[in-house]
């Protein structure tokens, strides 16, 4: 059983404890009162409410970048016609998602040994 | 059932080295950007390629029941990261909690800055090859702890008490690791997409 005053400090945390909490409650079951504290602060703080967002559309972005990543072929470089308006700067955006010709080389050598 | 008459052999089995050459050139880069979106650098990346392939060409067990060959490649490749990551960690304090907090809050705990609604969905942001860019670039700054924890949990879903493991860390330290991580990267890309300071 938490003490009072653990309580009192969850449910009139500042935000920056709350964000703590928010971040730590993405990847394991918190207690109860922590639970209850920080969803009771999001209900009235709208600043720690788009901070929630903020950090589930990140967590999507990364995985969904790294799927991305993984399922591409070495041939298909080019982008769907969403991008081709700036079709320059997808190339040199795309440009660090490859081995260079010269890794590719040292590493052909490599495996020849 | 008809009966499966074995079909003869087209050719002897290729020599081990055009197997890893093949390898090379149909998983090659999809290799290199899992490993780069992990550990960071190019160098490493590379080295961590070029080691998996090796140990793929040792492997006993071809396949080792993996549903396809970038899937074994993968596998293969995720133990090399993991032990680069507890290399890397070695020698560094397991209490090291890093440099000071960033400057979103105020000595009161409050938001020193607007929080602003990120426009756009994670789909329609990934289609643009600019964000990817952003995102690439926002995760190579990262340092080292804090990308190998964010990575090993958003990425890889890898058990906390393991993760706690390979970086030598306390599990309320590994939280720390992934709060910060978090928040550099949500600065990064307000900073640098989403305008936030507008």
């Amino acid at each position: 059983m938490r003490n009072p005053l653990h309580i009192w400090r969850i449910l009139n945390g500042p935000c920056k404890d709350m964000t703590a909490l928010i971040s730590r409650s993405m990847d394991e079951r918190l207690g109860f009162w922590e639970r209850f504290g920080y969803k009771l602060h999001l209900l009235y703080c709208r600043a720690c409410r788009r901070y929630r967002n903020q950090l589930h559309t990140l967590r999507a972005v990364l995985r969904g970048a790294a799927e991305q990543a993984l399922a591409q072929t070495t041939e298909a470089q080019s982008e769907p016609a969403a991008s081709a308006p700036d079709a320059g700067a997808t190339r040199s955006a795309d440009a660090g998602a490859a081995l260079s010709p010269e890794a590719k080389k040292r590493i052909r050598s490599a495996l020849k040994v | 059932m008809p009966d499966a008459a074995p079909r003869p052999s087209a050719s002897p089995p290729p020599p081990s080295e055009h197997r890893a050459e093949r390898w090379l050139d149909d998983h090659g880069d999809a290799l290199f950007r899992f490993a780069r979106i992990r550990v960071g650098g190019r160098d490493v990346a590379e080295d961590l390629v070029q080691d998996t392939l090796l140990a793929a060409l040792n492997a006993r067990d071809a396949f080792a029941g993996a549903s396809s060959e970038r899937t074994w490649l993968i596998g293969i490749l995720k133990r090399k990261v993991v032990d680069h990551f507890r290399r890397q960690m070695r020698g560094e304090g397991g209490d090291a909690v890093g440099p000071a907090e960033s400057a979103s809050f105020d000595r009161r705990g409050c938001w020193a800055s607007k929080v602003t609604r990120w426009s756009g969905s994670p789909e329609s942001l990934l289609r643009d090859a600019e964000f990817r860019a952003a995102v690439d670039d926002c995760l190579s700054g990262l340092p080292d702890r804090l990308r190998a924890a964010l990575t090993m949990r958003e990425l890889d879903e890898t058990p906390p008490e393991e993760v706690c493991k390979v970086l030598d860390v306390t599990p309320t330290n590994l939280w720390t690791l992934i709060h910060r991580a978090r928040n550099r990267m949500r600065e990064c890309l307000s900073a640098r997409w989403f305008k936030e300071e507008r």
